[in-house]
């Protein structure tokens, strides 16, 4: 079955490069975000919670999206069928982060805005773009490297919250923090 | 059992039973254990390559999904700490190659593309598994596996196999230690003993016994036999002493029973001489008193024509006549008689006296046939006798009558056909200046060759319980061979008769069996 995929996927990229040879910014973004989204997708599942952060077993994981509307459609998009930990996902939007109390993943998508103070204490895996990510008290940080989404991670904050973050994810983490930031 | 095998020690035996033995269980371990490798290498390599590649897929899951190609170039290079594997290579979830490692050495192309599962070739293994997480495919992992040959996978056994071989070595010398001590030493104690036995004679020798097992009642019964031998051998050699003295004794006993046997035979052969002599004599002296009597009347009546003056001249004339005839009858009988008597007296005085004498051999053989012819004339059986007439012997004439007799005798009971009757044949020639050759020969039944051998044996008859005493030609024998220090041979032939040849010196000389009694 990956075969028919790999080759329906390598069709549609001769396709693009002929049709679309020149792809315009907005292309790029649409691209972007799909990878950004499958990022923040893709740490809830290398992250342990305590087991206080879910009402019950049945309890859905909460992605809470500040900022960011088309983070909110790309995960949406995301998540129609996949589940993380064997629960249904649910896309939060988030104003206020007083509504990002009871989230799991929170994802800041503005650079200049990403304070992540009100939340330090709470059991919440913290995602943000900007510089001061995680000295505001982010544990992750997504940094475009060369064109490449990679990340940075703060284990202190992590470790402090009640967060497990696995040692596969560590590994790929472009730097790890181990200090106190802020 | 071949000689080789045959001429090894118990020792020795046991020794080669256990080397071969050992040797035998190794291979046959050998054999379990390429077996074993052979059927169980395949399985366990397929786990081998999977756990690999089961490790390897999990903790690039992270690599795939944030897309870290160069960790996950570094984590695919953790399999050159694994024996064997030579390559391996992640792709992505389109089947694009994501990272790859080769391990220096390895002659091996990374595939373009993947095909699921895993494959054994000659000298490799592949393997090719889905790299997923919460179910979801994340990419693919492809690993190679150089497969060992037979040959390089048998070091791994070297210590087993050592150990085996010395455990069973251990094992055999204990075998050998306790088997010698507990069968082959004894065995060898009871050899020894044997061999001393039968080089010594001494049956005093006795096993030492070291257990209450079989090998302990053996010796037990050994060292009884080795004491009941010597009792024998005691005994045996008791009775060997006092055998001789035995023997000595019967030996006298019995020539004492075989001169009475003889003298029995001799005597029974002169009473039936007598019989036929009594036989012979009746008729003529019964001629003779008929004779007598015929006269006596004749005489009687010429006596009384006499008297009473009646006697003719005629009557006188034949008178005389009848009487001369009568007187010749008379005479003629009674000189027969005296004629048979004189033989008798001769035969019977030689028979019984054993003396030397001077003799006319041919005398003496008309003498012995005029006994023995009347009583046979009966019988339809020829005698033809040959016999030079001036042969005078200085001997025994009596041992001549009785072998005549005693040849005659047996060729009438033996050789002739009792109603049929034949010839006998004597003849009697010079050999030479000294010797005679005497040969009697019928022309009867003959001698079966089976019993030619033993016709001059005591007691040998063919007759037996019919008159035959086994006696009559070991008479002859002895009288030949002991008497007259002749020889005899005997020629037959079954069916044509039978022939005896005897060979005696005119003069035998002094020196004789019976020297005491050449005293004539």
């Amino acid at each position: 079955m990956w075969k028919i995929k790999s080759v329906l996927l390598n069709l549609l990229l001769i396709f693009s490069t002929f049709i679309f040879s020149r792809p315009c910014d907005a292309q790029i973004k649409a691209a972007e975000y799909q990878v950004r989204a499958a990022y923040v997708a893709n740490f809830g599942t290398y992250v342990d919670w305590p087991v206080n952060s879910f009402r019950d077993k049945e309890a859905p994981f909460i992605i809470g999206v500040m900022n960011d509307e088309k983070m909110v459609d790309s995960l949406e998009q995301e998540f129609k069928t996949r589940k993380i930990q064997g629960r249904s996902v649910v896309i939060r939007p988030i104003k206020n982060i007083k509504q990002a109390l009871d989230v799991h993943v929170l994802y800041n998508g503005d650079p200049d805005h990403a304070n992540f103070s009100d939340c330090k204490k709470l059991p919440i895996l913290t995602i943000g773009l900007g510089d001061n990510t995680l000295e505001s008290g982010g544990v992750i940080r997504l940094i475009n490297d060369n064109n490449r989404l990679r990340f940075e991670f703060n284990q202190r904050i992590a470790e402090r919250v009640g967060l497990k973050v696995s040692a596969k994810l560590q590994q790929v983490a472009l730097r790890t923090y181990d200090g106190e930031t802020q | 059992m071949n000689p080789f095998k045959r001429s090894l020690g118990l020792h020795q035996k046991l020794l080669l039973i256990l080397t071969v033995g050992t040797l035998f269980v190794v291979s046959i371990a050998s054999l379990a254990v390429l077996i074993y490798e052979t059927t169980t290498f395949r399985p366990k390599m397929t786990t081998h390559l999977t756990t690999v590649a089961n490790v390897m897929a999990d903790i690039n899951q992270a690599t795939l999904e944030f897309n870290d190609a160069n960790l996950a170039q570094d984590n695919l290079s953790f399999l050159r700490l694994y024996e064997g594997i030579q390559a391996g290579a992640l792709y992505r979830i389109d089947g694009s190659q994501f990272a790859a490692w080769k391990a220096n050495s390895a002659q091996v192309t990374i595939p373009a593309k993947l095909s699921q599962g895993i494959e054994f070739t000659a000298n490799k293994a592949e393997i090719s598994i889905p790299v997923t997480r919460d179910e979801r495919t994340l990419g693919y992992l492809w690993i190679s596996l150089k497969l060992p040959s037979l040959l390089s996978r048998l070091p791994q056994y070297q210590i087993m196999f050592f150990a085996l071989g010395l455990a069973i070595l251990i094992l055999g010398v204990i075998l050998f230690i306790s088997t010698k001590h507990i069968i082959t030493e004894p065995i060898h104690f009871l050899s020894k003993a044997a061999k001393s036995v039968g080089q010594t004679n001494d049956f005093s020798v006795q096993v030492p016994k070291n257990s209450n097992d079989e090998i302990g009642e053996l010796t037990d019964e050994f060292n009884r036999m080795l004491f009941e031998l010597g009792a024998r051998d005691l005994e045996l050699k008791k009775v060997r002493d006092s055998l001789e003295e035995r023997v000595i004794e019967r030996s006298t006993e019995l020539e004492h029973a075989m001169t009475l046997l003889m003298n029995n035979e001799k005597l029974a052969a002169l009473g039936n001489i007598v019989a036929g002599v009594a036989h012979e004599l009746n008729t003529p002296l019964g001629n003779a008193l008929l004779s007598v009597s015929t006269l006596s009347e004749d005489i009687k009546k010429i006596a009384e024509h006499s008297a009473s003056n009646t006697l003719k001249r005629s009557e006188l004339v034949n008178f005389i006549v009848a009487a001369e005839a009568l007187i010749n009858l008379i005479n003629k009988n009674i000189e027969r008689s005296a004629s048979l008597v004189r033989s008798f007296k001769s035969v019977a005085v030689n028979e019984v006296s054993e003396a030397r004498m001077h003799f006319n051999l041919k005398q003496v053989l008309d003498d012995s046939l005029a006994l023995n012819m009347p009583s046979h004339k009966h019988k339809p059986i020829r005698f033809y006798v040959q016999c030079d007439e001036h042969i005078e012997c200085n001997s025994y004439p009596g041992a001549v009558t009785q072998i005549v007799s005693n040849l005659v005798e047996n060729s009438i009971r033996h050789g002739l056909n009792s109603e049929r009757g034949g010839d006998i044949h004597i003849l009697i020639e010079r050999i030479n200046e000294d010797n005679v050759q005497m040969s009697v020969a019928d022309n009867g039944h003959g001698i079966a060759p089976e019993h030619i051998q033993r016709i001059f044996e005591p007691f040998f008859t063919t007759k037996f319980g019919q008159g035959g005493s086994g006696l009559g030609l070991h008479i002859v024998h002895n009288l030949v061979v002991h008497t007259l220090c002749g020889s005899i041979q005997v020629h037959s032939k079954v069916g044509e008769g039978t022939r005896f040849d005897i060979q005696f010196p005119i003069h035998t000389p002094v020196k004789g069996i019976y020297p005491d009694k050449n005293k004539t």
